[in-house]
Protein backbone atom coordinates (compact mmCIF):
# COMPACT_ATOMS: atom_id res chain seq x y z
CA UNK A 1 0.00 0.00 0.00
CA UNK A 2 1.14 3.63 -1.15
CA UNK A 3 -0.58 5.56 1.39
CA UNK A 4 -1.62 4.65 4.98
CA UNK A 5 -3.07 6.64 7.93
CA UNK A 6 -1.00 7.80 10.33
CA UNK A 7 -1.24 7.56 14.23
CA UNK A 8 1.02 9.98 15.67
CA UNK A 9 2.19 9.27 19.33
CA UNK A 10 4.05 11.93 21.07
CA UNK A 11 5.57 13.27 23.92
CA UNK A 12 5.68 10.88 27.46
CA UNK A 13 4.93 7.87 25.91
CA UNK A 14 4.47 4.49 27.82
CA UNK A 15 1.83 2.52 29.19
CA UNK A 16 -0.74 5.02 28.54
CA UNK A 17 -0.09 5.21 24.78
CA UNK A 18 0.37 1.58 24.26
CA UNK A 19 -2.98 1.08 25.79
CA UNK A 20 -4.76 3.87 23.70
CA UNK A 21 -2.38 1.97 20.53
CA UNK A 22 -4.22 -1.43 21.77
CA UNK A 23 -7.61 0.20 22.19
CA UNK A 24 -7.29 1.72 18.62
CA UNK A 25 -6.40 -1.73 16.99
CA UNK A 26 -9.09 -3.65 18.64
CA UNK A 27 -11.44 -0.70 17.27
CA UNK A 28 -9.77 -1.13 13.61
CA UNK A 29 -10.85 -4.74 14.34
CA UNK A 30 -14.17 -4.29 14.78
CA UNK A 31 -14.92 -2.23 12.26
CA UNK A 32 -13.09 -5.30 9.76
CA UNK A 33 -10.23 -2.84 8.55
CA UNK A 34 -6.85 -4.39 8.73
CA UNK A 35 -3.74 -3.06 10.54
CA UNK A 36 -1.68 -2.98 7.74
CA UNK A 37 -3.61 -0.19 6.46
CA UNK A 38 -2.53 1.91 9.80
CA UNK A 39 0.75 3.05 10.99
CA UNK A 40 2.18 4.00 14.29
CA UNK A 41 4.24 6.74 14.16
CA UNK A 42 6.67 7.85 17.49
CA UNK A 43 10.08 10.26 17.24
CA UNK A 44 11.93 6.84 16.44
CA UNK A 45 10.36 6.65 12.58
CA UNK A 46 8.69 10.12 12.20
CA UNK A 47 11.97 10.88 10.05
CA UNK A 48 11.54 7.78 7.76
CA UNK A 49 7.48 7.03 7.94
CA UNK A 50 6.10 10.83 8.16
CA UNK A 51 4.66 11.43 5.39
CA UNK A 52 2.31 15.07 5.14
CA UNK A 53 0.27 13.26 1.84
CA UNK A 54 -1.23 11.05 4.06
CA UNK A 55 -4.19 11.47 6.81
CA UNK A 56 -2.55 11.95 10.54
CA UNK A 57 -3.96 12.22 14.15
CA UNK A 58 -1.16 13.34 16.52
CA UNK A 59 -1.50 12.21 20.51
CA UNK A 60 0.84 14.22 22.48
CA UNK A 61 0.90 12.89 26.00
CA UNK A 62 1.98 15.41 28.06
CA UNK A 63 4.80 15.24 31.29
CA UNK A 64 3.56 16.21 34.85
CA UNK A 65 7.26 17.31 35.37
CA UNK A 66 7.43 19.39 32.71
CA UNK A 67 10.05 17.46 30.40
CA UNK A 68 8.84 18.39 27.19
CA UNK A 69 9.83 15.92 24.34
CA UNK A 70 9.62 15.93 20.11
CA UNK A 71 8.99 19.86 20.19
CA UNK A 72 10.38 19.96 17.43
CA UNK A 73 8.11 17.25 15.35
CA UNK A 74 5.21 18.77 17.20
CA UNK A 75 6.14 22.09 15.32
CA UNK A 76 6.13 20.42 11.90
CA UNK A 77 2.87 18.44 12.44
CA UNK A 78 1.41 22.63 13.40
CA UNK A 79 2.74 23.61 10.28
CA UNK A 80 1.28 21.02 8.34
CA UNK A 81 -2.44 21.03 9.74
CA UNK A 82 -2.25 17.95 11.56
CA UNK A 83 -4.78 16.97 14.28
CA UNK A 84 -3.22 16.71 17.48
CA UNK A 85 -4.79 16.30 20.61
CA UNK A 86 -2.85 17.25 24.15
CA UNK A 87 -3.27 14.46 27.04
CA UNK A 88 -2.74 15.97 30.42
CA UNK A 89 -3.71 14.20 33.82
CA UNK A 90 -3.99 17.17 36.56
CA UNK A 91 -6.87 19.49 36.34
CA UNK A 92 -6.03 23.14 36.13
CA UNK A 93 -2.00 21.69 35.17
CA UNK A 94 -2.71 22.21 31.60
CA UNK A 95 0.11 24.84 31.07
CA UNK A 96 2.61 22.57 33.15
CA UNK A 97 2.34 19.44 31.43
CA UNK A 98 1.80 20.43 27.69
CA UNK A 99 4.45 22.45 25.44
CA UNK A 100 3.85 25.77 24.87
CA UNK A 101 3.56 25.42 21.43
CA UNK A 102 -0.10 23.71 22.24
CA UNK A 103 -1.34 26.27 24.54
CA UNK A 104 -4.15 27.15 22.86
CA UNK A 105 -5.13 23.35 21.68
CA UNK A 106 -8.07 22.16 23.76
CA UNK A 107 -6.95 19.24 25.48
CA UNK A 108 -8.58 16.24 26.93
CA UNK A 109 -7.94 15.56 31.09
CA UNK A 110 -7.13 12.47 31.90
CA UNK A 111 -8.80 9.43 33.24
CA UNK A 112 -9.26 5.82 32.51
CA UNK A 113 -12.46 6.23 31.18
CA UNK A 114 -11.02 8.93 28.19
CA UNK A 115 -8.92 5.85 26.72
CA UNK A 116 -12.28 5.56 24.28
CA UNK A 117 -13.06 8.92 23.70
CA UNK A 118 -9.30 9.83 22.57
CA UNK A 119 -9.11 6.88 20.23
CA UNK A 120 -12.94 7.95 18.91
CA UNK A 121 -11.68 10.97 18.12
CA UNK A 122 -8.52 9.05 15.58
CA UNK A 123 -10.94 7.54 14.27
CA UNK A 124 -13.21 10.13 13.37
CA UNK A 125 -10.11 12.05 11.96
CA UNK A 126 -9.60 9.01 9.07
CA UNK A 127 -13.47 8.75 9.04
CA UNK A 128 -13.61 5.48 9.29
CA UNK A 129 -16.66 4.85 10.27
CA UNK A 130 -19.36 2.72 7.45
CA UNK A 131 -21.18 5.83 6.34
CA UNK A 132 -18.13 8.21 5.30
CA UNK A 133 -16.38 5.18 3.49
CA UNK A 134 -18.76 5.89 -0.15
CA UNK A 135 -17.12 4.34 -2.89
CA UNK A 136 -18.68 4.07 -6.03
CA UNK A 137 -18.31 1.42 -8.70
CA UNK A 138 -19.05 2.57 -11.84
CA UNK A 139 -19.39 0.23 -15.48
CA UNK A 140 -20.99 -0.50 -18.45
CA UNK A 141 -23.60 -3.16 -18.21
CA UNK A 142 -23.22 -5.03 -21.06
CA UNK A 143 -19.67 -5.53 -20.90
CA UNK A 144 -18.76 -5.89 -17.08
CA UNK A 145 -21.74 -7.24 -15.08
CA UNK A 146 -20.08 -9.73 -13.11
CA UNK A 147 -16.90 -7.93 -12.20
CA UNK A 148 -18.62 -5.04 -11.00
CA UNK A 149 -20.85 -7.00 -8.76
CA UNK A 150 -17.95 -9.17 -7.27
CA UNK A 151 -16.64 -5.94 -6.49
CA UNK A 152 -19.46 -4.89 -4.60
CA UNK A 153 -19.37 -7.67 -2.67
CA UNK A 154 -15.86 -6.96 -2.00
CA UNK A 155 -15.42 -3.61 -1.06
CA UNK A 156 -19.03 -4.39 1.08
CA UNK A 157 -16.77 -6.79 2.95
CA UNK A 158 -14.18 -4.35 3.84
CA UNK A 159 -16.11 -1.72 5.36
CA UNK A 160 -17.24 0.51 2.75
CA UNK A 161 -20.24 1.93 1.85
CA UNK A 162 -20.66 0.85 -1.82
CA UNK A 163 -22.70 2.47 -4.58
CA UNK A 164 -23.20 0.58 -8.00
CA UNK A 165 -23.44 3.02 -10.68
CA UNK A 166 -25.71 0.99 -13.18
CA UNK A 167 -25.53 4.14 -15.83
CA UNK A 168 -28.83 4.01 -17.34
CA UNK A 169 -28.79 7.43 -19.21
CA UNK A 170 -28.07 7.53 -22.95
CA UNK A 171 -25.08 9.34 -24.81
CA UNK A 172 -25.61 12.88 -25.04
CA UNK A 173 -28.02 13.14 -22.08
CA UNK A 174 -26.59 15.11 -19.40
CA UNK A 175 -25.20 13.51 -16.60
CA UNK A 176 -27.46 12.69 -13.64
CA UNK A 177 -27.67 15.38 -11.48
CA UNK A 178 -28.74 12.76 -8.40
CA UNK A 179 -25.82 10.49 -8.97
CA UNK A 180 -23.67 14.00 -8.57
CA UNK A 181 -25.63 14.60 -5.44
CA UNK A 182 -24.64 11.20 -4.18
CA UNK A 183 -21.02 11.33 -4.96
CA UNK A 184 -20.03 14.43 -3.51
CA UNK A 185 -19.07 12.84 0.21
CA UNK A 186 -16.91 10.32 -2.08
CA UNK A 187 -13.85 9.49 -1.98
CA UNK A 188 -13.02 6.66 -4.64
CA UNK A 189 -14.41 6.10 -7.99
CA UNK A 190 -13.66 2.96 -9.59
CA UNK A 191 -14.34 2.55 -13.21
CA UNK A 192 -14.51 -0.39 -15.09
CA UNK A 193 -12.92 0.89 -18.07
CA UNK A 194 -13.93 -1.50 -20.93
CA UNK A 195 -13.43 -0.92 -25.10
CA UNK A 196 -17.10 1.17 -24.55
CA UNK A 197 -17.54 2.80 -21.28
CA UNK A 198 -15.79 6.04 -21.44
CA UNK A 199 -17.16 6.54 -25.57
CA UNK A 200 -20.62 5.65 -23.87
CA UNK A 201 -20.55 7.29 -20.72
CA UNK A 202 -18.16 8.96 -18.69
CA UNK A 203 -16.41 11.00 -20.58
CA UNK A 204 -14.35 14.23 -20.77
CA UNK A 205 -16.11 16.80 -18.48
CA UNK A 206 -17.22 13.90 -15.93
CA UNK A 207 -13.38 12.73 -15.12
CA UNK A 208 -12.49 16.54 -14.71
CA UNK A 209 -15.15 17.21 -12.30
CA UNK A 210 -14.90 14.21 -10.34
CA UNK A 211 -11.10 15.26 -10.02
CA UNK A 212 -12.07 19.34 -9.18
CA UNK A 213 -14.41 17.40 -6.84
CA UNK A 214 -11.20 15.82 -5.19
CA UNK A 215 -12.46 12.37 -5.89
CA UNK A 216 -10.10 9.97 -6.27
CA UNK A 217 -10.28 7.67 -9.76
CA UNK A 218 -9.39 4.33 -9.93
CA UNK A 219 -9.71 2.59 -13.27
CA UNK A 220 -9.38 -0.77 -13.95
CA UNK A 221 -8.76 -1.01 -18.01
CA UNK A 222 -9.43 -4.03 -19.58
CA UNK A 223 -6.99 -6.17 -21.71
CA UNK A 224 -8.25 -5.82 -24.49
CA UNK A 225 -8.17 -1.41 -24.00
CA UNK A 226 -5.95 0.96 -23.34
CA UNK A 227 -6.46 3.96 -21.06
CA UNK A 228 -7.77 7.42 -23.15
CA UNK A 229 -5.06 10.45 -22.92
CA UNK A 230 -7.74 12.61 -21.06
CA UNK A 231 -8.08 9.92 -18.37
CA UNK A 232 -4.86 10.12 -17.28
CA UNK A 233 -5.84 12.00 -13.83
CA UNK A 234 -6.42 8.45 -11.88
CA UNK A 235 -4.26 5.34 -10.92
CA UNK A 236 -4.31 2.89 -13.65
CA UNK A 237 -4.38 -0.80 -13.33
CA UNK A 238 -3.93 -2.07 -16.64
CA UNK A 239 -5.71 -5.81 -16.63
CA UNK A 240 -3.92 -8.55 -18.73
CA UNK A 241 -5.96 -11.92 -18.96
CA UNK A 242 -4.61 -13.83 -15.79
CA UNK A 243 -6.28 -10.85 -13.85
CA UNK A 244 -9.83 -13.16 -14.71
CA UNK A 245 -10.97 -16.58 -13.69
CA UNK A 246 -9.94 -18.88 -16.78
CA UNK A 247 -8.64 -15.77 -18.40
CA UNK A 248 -12.35 -14.92 -19.30
CA UNK A 249 -12.32 -11.32 -19.45
CA UNK A 250 -14.97 -10.36 -22.10
CA UNK A 251 -18.49 -12.08 -20.86
CA UNK A 252 -20.49 -9.65 -19.01
CA UNK A 253 -22.44 -11.97 -17.22
CA UNK A 254 -19.36 -14.55 -16.30
CA UNK A 255 -16.30 -12.70 -16.26
CA UNK A 256 -14.92 -12.71 -12.90
CA UNK A 257 -11.01 -11.51 -11.24
CA UNK A 258 -9.24 -13.59 -9.37
CA UNK A 259 -9.52 -13.57 -5.55
CA UNK A 260 -5.57 -12.11 -5.01
CA UNK A 261 -6.64 -9.22 -7.82
CA UNK A 262 -9.38 -8.34 -5.83
CA UNK A 263 -7.54 -8.69 -2.52
CA UNK A 264 -5.14 -5.77 -3.83
CA UNK A 265 -7.79 -3.88 -5.72
CA UNK A 266 -9.42 -3.44 -2.20
CA UNK A 267 -6.14 -2.21 -0.78
CA UNK A 268 -5.46 0.08 -3.43
CA UNK A 269 -9.21 1.39 -3.09
CA UNK A 270 -8.22 1.87 1.12
CA UNK A 271 -4.83 4.12 -0.22
CA UNK A 272 -6.41 5.84 -2.61
CA UNK A 273 -8.87 6.69 0.18
CA UNK A 274 -6.13 8.11 2.47
CA UNK A 275 -4.49 9.60 0.25
CA UNK A 276 -7.83 11.79 -1.07
CA UNK A 277 -8.59 12.07 2.37
CA UNK A 278 -5.56 13.88 3.36
CA UNK A 279 -6.13 16.14 0.17
CA UNK A 280 -9.49 16.94 1.13
CA UNK A 281 -8.03 18.25 4.34
CA UNK A 282 -5.22 19.83 2.84
CA UNK A 283 -7.60 21.85 0.25
CA UNK A 284 -9.68 23.67 3.25
CA UNK A 285 -7.89 23.05 7.23
CA UNK A 286 -4.42 23.68 5.59
CA UNK A 287 -5.23 26.34 3.12
CA UNK A 288 -7.08 28.37 5.81
CA UNK A 289 -4.30 28.23 8.74
CA UNK A 290 -1.74 28.95 5.65
CA UNK A 291 -3.30 32.25 4.27
CA UNK A 292 -4.10 32.92 8.67
CA UNK A 293 -0.44 32.64 9.23
CA UNK A 294 0.72 35.07 6.28
CA UNK A 295 -1.75 37.18 7.70
CA UNK A 296 -0.34 36.85 12.00
CA UNK A 297 -2.97 35.33 13.17
CA UNK A 298 -3.02 33.60 16.17
CA UNK A 299 -4.53 30.45 15.03
CA UNK A 300 -5.13 26.84 16.33
CA UNK A 301 -6.63 23.51 14.35
CA UNK A 302 -8.38 21.76 17.53
CA UNK A 303 -8.30 17.87 17.49
CA UNK A 304 -12.03 18.03 16.77
CA UNK A 305 -11.26 19.14 13.47
CA UNK A 306 -12.47 23.08 13.11
CA UNK A 307 -9.93 26.01 13.66
CA UNK A 308 -9.78 28.34 16.55
CA UNK A 309 -8.51 32.15 16.51
CA UNK A 310 -7.04 34.15 19.38
CA UNK A 311 -8.50 37.63 19.39
CA UNK A 312 -6.66 40.87 20.94
CA UNK A 313 -9.80 41.58 23.32
CA UNK A 314 -9.52 37.45 24.26
CA UNK A 315 -12.24 36.60 22.78
CA UNK A 316 -12.22 33.44 20.12
CA UNK A 317 -13.41 33.12 17.16
CA UNK A 318 -14.50 29.60 15.51
CA UNK A 319 -14.01 28.60 11.63
CA UNK A 320 -15.69 24.53 11.13
CA UNK A 321 -14.56 23.52 7.65
CA UNK A 322 -17.30 21.72 5.70
CA UNK A 323 -16.47 19.52 3.35
CA UNK A 324 -18.89 17.73 0.93
CA UNK A 325 -22.40 18.66 2.07
CA UNK A 326 -21.72 21.41 4.29
CA UNK A 327 -24.51 20.89 7.25
CA UNK A 328 -22.23 17.82 8.41
CA UNK A 329 -20.54 18.44 11.43
CA UNK A 330 -19.68 15.16 13.03
CA UNK A 331 -20.49 14.37 16.66
CA UNK A 332 -17.39 14.70 18.43
CA UNK A 333 -16.54 18.18 16.63
CA UNK A 334 -20.54 19.49 17.70
CA UNK A 335 -20.05 18.78 21.07
CA UNK A 336 -16.77 20.35 21.22
CA UNK A 337 -18.25 23.80 19.50
CA UNK A 338 -21.14 23.90 21.78
CA UNK A 339 -18.21 23.56 24.92
CA UNK A 340 -16.15 26.22 23.19
CA UNK A 341 -19.09 28.54 22.99
CA UNK A 342 -19.68 27.71 27.18
CA UNK A 343 -16.46 28.13 27.89
CA UNK A 344 -14.62 31.00 26.14
CA UNK A 345 -15.76 34.04 25.04
CA UNK A 346 -16.96 33.27 21.29
CA UNK A 347 -16.41 36.46 18.98
CA UNK A 348 -18.47 34.72 16.12
CA UNK A 349 -18.50 31.14 14.04
CA UNK A 350 -17.97 30.64 10.30
CA UNK A 351 -18.51 28.00 7.96
CA UNK A 352 -15.19 27.55 5.76
CA UNK A 353 -15.83 25.79 2.16
CA UNK A 354 -14.62 25.24 -1.29
CA UNK A 355 -16.84 26.63 -4.08
CA UNK A 356 -15.35 24.45 -6.67
CA UNK A 357 -16.37 21.02 -4.64
CA UNK A 358 -20.00 21.92 -3.82
CA UNK A 359 -22.58 22.09 -6.33
CA UNK A 360 -24.39 24.97 -7.08
CA UNK A 361 -27.76 24.26 -5.39
CA UNK A 362 -25.55 24.31 -1.97
CA UNK A 363 -24.15 27.39 -3.10
CA UNK A 364 -27.02 29.28 -3.21
CA UNK A 365 -28.71 27.98 -0.08
CA UNK A 366 -24.93 29.13 1.94
CA UNK A 367 -25.75 32.84 0.71
CA UNK A 368 -28.83 32.33 1.76
CA UNK A 369 -27.39 31.41 5.14
CA UNK A 370 -25.31 34.15 5.20
CA UNK A 371 -28.31 36.53 5.18
CA UNK A 372 -29.91 35.32 8.05
CA UNK A 373 -27.71 33.48 10.69
CA UNK A 374 -24.88 34.84 12.45
CA UNK A 375 -22.68 31.99 11.17
CA UNK A 376 -20.98 33.07 8.25
CA UNK A 377 -19.70 31.65 5.41
CA UNK A 378 -16.42 31.89 3.80
CA UNK A 379 -15.22 30.39 0.43
CA UNK A 380 -11.96 29.16 -0.04
CA UNK A 381 -11.49 31.97 -3.35
CA UNK A 382 -11.92 34.73 -0.35
CA UNK A 383 -9.55 33.28 2.16
CA UNK A 384 -6.54 35.76 1.86
CA UNK A 385 -8.98 38.74 1.27
CA UNK A 386 -11.10 38.02 4.23
CA UNK A 387 -8.67 37.37 6.37
CA UNK A 388 -6.67 40.57 5.27
CA UNK A 389 -9.87 42.43 6.01
CA UNK A 390 -10.93 40.85 9.38
CA UNK B 1 -9.62 47.61 -10.18
CA UNK B 2 -7.65 50.02 -12.35
CA UNK B 3 -6.70 48.27 -15.41
CA UNK B 4 -3.63 46.21 -14.54
CA UNK B 5 -0.55 44.43 -16.39
CA UNK B 6 -1.79 40.88 -17.52
CA UNK B 7 1.03 39.05 -16.78
CA UNK B 8 1.48 35.30 -18.42
CA UNK B 9 2.62 32.45 -16.64
CA UNK B 10 3.76 29.05 -18.12
CA UNK B 11 2.38 25.74 -16.88
CA UNK B 12 3.92 22.34 -17.64
CA UNK B 13 2.22 19.52 -16.28
CA UNK B 14 1.29 15.72 -16.88
CA UNK B 15 0.65 12.67 -15.61
CA UNK B 16 3.35 9.88 -15.63
CA UNK B 17 2.46 6.71 -17.12
CA UNK B 18 3.46 3.08 -15.40
CA UNK B 19 4.59 2.11 -18.80
CA UNK B 20 7.00 5.07 -19.32
CA UNK B 21 10.14 5.39 -17.81
CA UNK B 22 9.76 4.14 -14.37
CA UNK B 23 11.65 6.64 -12.78
CA UNK B 24 9.28 9.00 -13.18
CA UNK B 25 6.05 7.28 -12.26
CA UNK B 26 7.90 5.68 -9.33
CA UNK B 27 7.68 9.29 -7.05
CA UNK B 28 4.46 10.95 -8.84
CA UNK B 29 1.68 11.62 -7.03
CA UNK B 30 -1.56 12.14 -9.13
CA UNK B 31 -3.54 13.32 -6.27
CA UNK B 32 -1.50 16.42 -5.64
CA UNK B 33 -0.88 16.97 -9.25
CA UNK B 34 -4.63 16.77 -9.65
CA UNK B 35 -4.47 19.19 -6.87
CA UNK B 36 -1.68 21.52 -7.94
CA UNK B 37 -3.06 22.47 -11.48
CA UNK B 38 -6.52 23.15 -10.13
CA UNK B 39 -5.03 25.82 -7.18
CA UNK B 40 -2.94 26.95 -9.74
CA UNK B 41 -5.79 27.68 -12.26
CA UNK B 42 -8.02 28.93 -9.30
CA UNK B 43 -5.31 31.62 -8.51
CA UNK B 44 -3.89 32.82 -11.84
CA UNK B 45 -6.97 32.74 -13.64
CA UNK B 46 -8.69 35.68 -12.22
CA UNK B 47 -5.79 38.13 -12.76
CA UNK B 48 -3.23 36.91 -14.94
CA UNK B 49 -2.84 34.49 -18.39
CA UNK B 50 -2.12 30.97 -18.07
CA UNK B 51 -0.32 29.58 -21.48
CA UNK B 52 0.42 25.62 -21.74
CA UNK B 53 1.20 23.08 -23.98
CA UNK B 54 -2.54 21.42 -23.91
CA UNK B 55 -1.73 18.28 -22.66
CA UNK B 56 -5.09 16.28 -23.34
CA UNK B 57 -5.41 15.23 -19.37
CA UNK B 58 -4.82 18.64 -17.90
CA UNK B 59 -6.62 20.69 -20.28
CA UNK B 60 -10.41 19.34 -18.83
CA UNK B 61 -9.08 19.83 -15.58
CA UNK B 62 -8.20 24.08 -16.89
CA UNK B 63 -11.62 24.44 -18.50
CA UNK B 64 -13.66 23.46 -15.02
CA UNK B 65 -11.62 26.06 -13.18
CA UNK B 66 -12.61 28.35 -16.15
CA UNK B 67 -16.03 27.59 -16.31
CA UNK B 68 -16.69 27.15 -12.73
CA UNK B 69 -14.52 30.74 -11.60
CA UNK B 70 -17.77 32.17 -13.60
CA UNK B 71 -15.99 34.95 -14.57
CA UNK B 72 -15.04 36.46 -18.41
CA UNK B 73 -11.45 35.88 -18.81
CA UNK B 74 -11.18 33.98 -21.95
CA UNK B 75 -7.93 36.32 -22.74
CA UNK B 76 -6.90 34.95 -19.63
CA UNK B 77 -5.81 30.94 -21.17
CA UNK B 78 -3.61 30.43 -24.30
CA UNK B 79 -3.96 26.98 -25.29
CA UNK B 80 -0.70 25.92 -27.89
CA UNK B 81 -1.57 22.69 -29.18
CA UNK B 82 0.80 21.06 -32.30
CA UNK B 83 -1.48 19.44 -35.12
CA UNK B 84 0.94 16.70 -35.46
CA UNK B 85 -1.94 15.73 -32.20
CA UNK B 86 -4.67 16.94 -33.89
CA UNK B 87 -6.84 13.49 -33.94
CA UNK B 88 -6.23 13.14 -30.25
CA UNK B 89 -7.29 16.58 -29.66
CA UNK B 90 -9.87 16.93 -26.28
CA UNK B 91 -13.16 18.28 -27.44
CA UNK B 92 -12.35 20.55 -24.27
CA UNK B 93 -9.95 23.05 -26.89
CA UNK B 94 -12.74 23.95 -28.57
CA UNK B 95 -14.24 25.67 -25.52
CA UNK B 96 -10.91 27.77 -25.06
CA UNK B 97 -11.42 31.59 -27.58
CA UNK B 98 -7.12 31.49 -27.90
CA UNK B 99 -6.59 28.09 -28.76
CA UNK B 100 -3.03 28.60 -31.25
CA UNK B 101 -2.42 25.15 -33.30
CA UNK B 102 1.63 24.82 -34.29
CA UNK B 103 2.60 23.24 -38.08
CA UNK B 104 2.89 19.79 -37.76
CA UNK B 105 6.84 18.48 -38.74
CA UNK B 106 7.74 15.45 -39.96
CA UNK B 107 7.80 14.02 -36.71
CA UNK B 108 6.42 13.76 -33.02
CA UNK B 109 9.37 15.25 -31.70
CA UNK B 110 10.25 17.85 -33.65
CA UNK B 111 6.47 18.82 -34.32
CA UNK B 112 6.79 18.98 -30.16
CA UNK B 113 9.59 21.15 -30.49
CA UNK B 114 8.37 24.13 -32.88
CA UNK B 115 5.50 24.00 -30.78
CA UNK B 116 7.50 24.94 -27.60
CA UNK B 117 9.28 27.17 -29.79
CA UNK B 118 6.64 28.89 -30.68
CA UNK B 119 4.71 29.31 -27.17
CA UNK B 120 8.08 30.11 -25.17
CA UNK B 121 9.89 31.92 -27.91
CA UNK B 122 7.90 35.47 -28.64
CA UNK B 123 6.77 36.30 -25.64
CA UNK B 124 7.75 38.17 -21.93
CA UNK B 125 6.95 35.36 -18.94
CA UNK B 126 6.80 36.49 -15.12
CA UNK B 127 6.50 33.19 -14.24
CA UNK B 128 6.74 28.88 -14.97
CA UNK B 129 5.14 26.28 -12.88
CA UNK B 130 6.02 22.66 -13.57
CA UNK B 131 3.84 19.93 -11.87
CA UNK B 132 4.52 16.21 -12.25
CA UNK B 133 5.63 15.18 -15.64
CA UNK B 134 7.63 12.83 -17.49
CA UNK B 135 10.64 13.85 -20.03
CA UNK B 136 8.30 16.57 -22.03
CA UNK B 137 7.81 18.33 -18.65
CA UNK B 138 11.96 18.30 -18.35
CA UNK B 139 12.45 19.58 -21.62
CA UNK B 140 9.83 22.22 -21.28
CA UNK B 141 11.80 23.21 -18.36
CA UNK B 142 15.38 23.50 -20.08
CA UNK B 143 14.10 25.59 -22.68
CA UNK B 144 12.26 28.01 -20.24
CA UNK B 145 15.35 28.85 -18.34
CA UNK B 146 16.98 29.07 -21.51
CA UNK B 147 14.58 31.65 -23.21
CA UNK B 148 13.66 33.16 -19.88
CA UNK B 149 16.58 33.14 -17.46
CA UNK B 150 14.89 36.18 -15.24
CA UNK B 151 11.21 34.32 -14.56
CA UNK B 152 10.24 32.73 -11.24
CA UNK B 153 10.15 29.08 -11.42
CA UNK B 154 8.24 26.92 -9.31
CA UNK B 155 9.52 22.86 -9.46
CA UNK B 156 6.42 21.78 -7.79
CA UNK B 157 8.47 18.69 -5.90
CA UNK B 158 5.78 17.34 -4.18
CA UNK B 159 3.64 16.34 -6.95
CA UNK B 160 7.33 13.96 -7.89
CA UNK B 161 8.28 12.83 -11.05
CA UNK B 162 10.07 15.34 -13.26
CA UNK B 163 8.83 18.20 -10.95
CA UNK B 164 10.64 16.74 -8.20
CA UNK B 165 13.92 16.58 -10.30
CA UNK B 166 13.85 19.64 -11.66
CA UNK B 167 13.79 21.07 -8.04
CA UNK B 168 16.48 19.21 -7.14
CA UNK B 169 18.58 20.64 -9.25
CA UNK B 170 16.56 24.49 -8.84
CA UNK B 171 17.82 27.73 -7.56
CA UNK B 172 14.24 28.46 -6.29
CA UNK B 173 14.41 25.20 -3.67
CA UNK B 174 11.86 26.66 -1.17
CA UNK B 175 11.20 23.60 1.09
CA UNK B 176 7.03 24.50 0.99
CA UNK B 177 7.22 23.49 -2.78
CA UNK B 178 8.38 19.43 -1.48
CA UNK B 179 6.42 19.58 1.52
CA UNK B 180 3.08 21.95 1.59
CA UNK B 181 0.38 20.03 -0.31
CA UNK B 182 -1.92 23.11 0.16
CA UNK B 183 -1.47 24.53 -2.92
CA UNK B 184 -3.78 27.93 -3.25
CA UNK B 185 -2.04 29.45 -0.40
CA UNK B 186 1.33 28.47 -1.42
CA UNK B 187 0.84 29.74 -5.11
CA UNK B 188 -0.33 32.87 -3.78
CA UNK B 189 2.77 33.65 -1.42
CA UNK B 190 5.14 32.33 -3.43
CA UNK B 191 3.63 33.12 -6.90
CA UNK B 192 0.87 35.81 -7.22
CA UNK B 193 2.50 38.26 -4.47
CA UNK B 194 5.87 37.92 -6.10
CA UNK B 195 5.50 38.54 -9.60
Amino acid sequence: MKYKYQLIVLGNLGSLSNKVIDLFYKKIEELKLERDYFKIINHGNFNTEYSGNQPAFAIYFGDENGSFKDVTITDILVKDGTLILPVYYTENSFNDEIPKILENQNGLLYDSTKDIKIVNLALEAFELLRSSRKVFVSYKRSESSSVAIQLYEALERNNFDVFLDTHSIKPGEPFQEELWHRMTDCDVIVLLNTPKFLESYWCTEEIAEANAKQIGIIQLVWPNHKLEAMAHVCLPIQLKDNNFKNDVFDNENLSKLTETFVNDLVKEVESMRARNLASRQDNLITEFTNFASKHGKKINLQPERFISEELDNGKRRIFIPTVGVPQSVNCNQSEEIIKEIKDYQVDSVHLIYDDLKIRDKWLDHLDWLNGYLKVQTIKKQNFDEWLARN
Amino acid sequence: MASKELKNIFLSASIPLPERDAKYYETADVIAIRDAVIALCTTVLPNHRLIWGGHPSITPLVNYVLQKLNMDVQDHVTLYQSRFFERFYPEDNNKFENVILTPTMEDRDNSLRLMRELMLGDKEFAAGIFIGGMDGVEDEYKMFRELHPEALIIPLASTGAAAKFIYENSINRNERFQNDYAFSSTFQELLIDKI
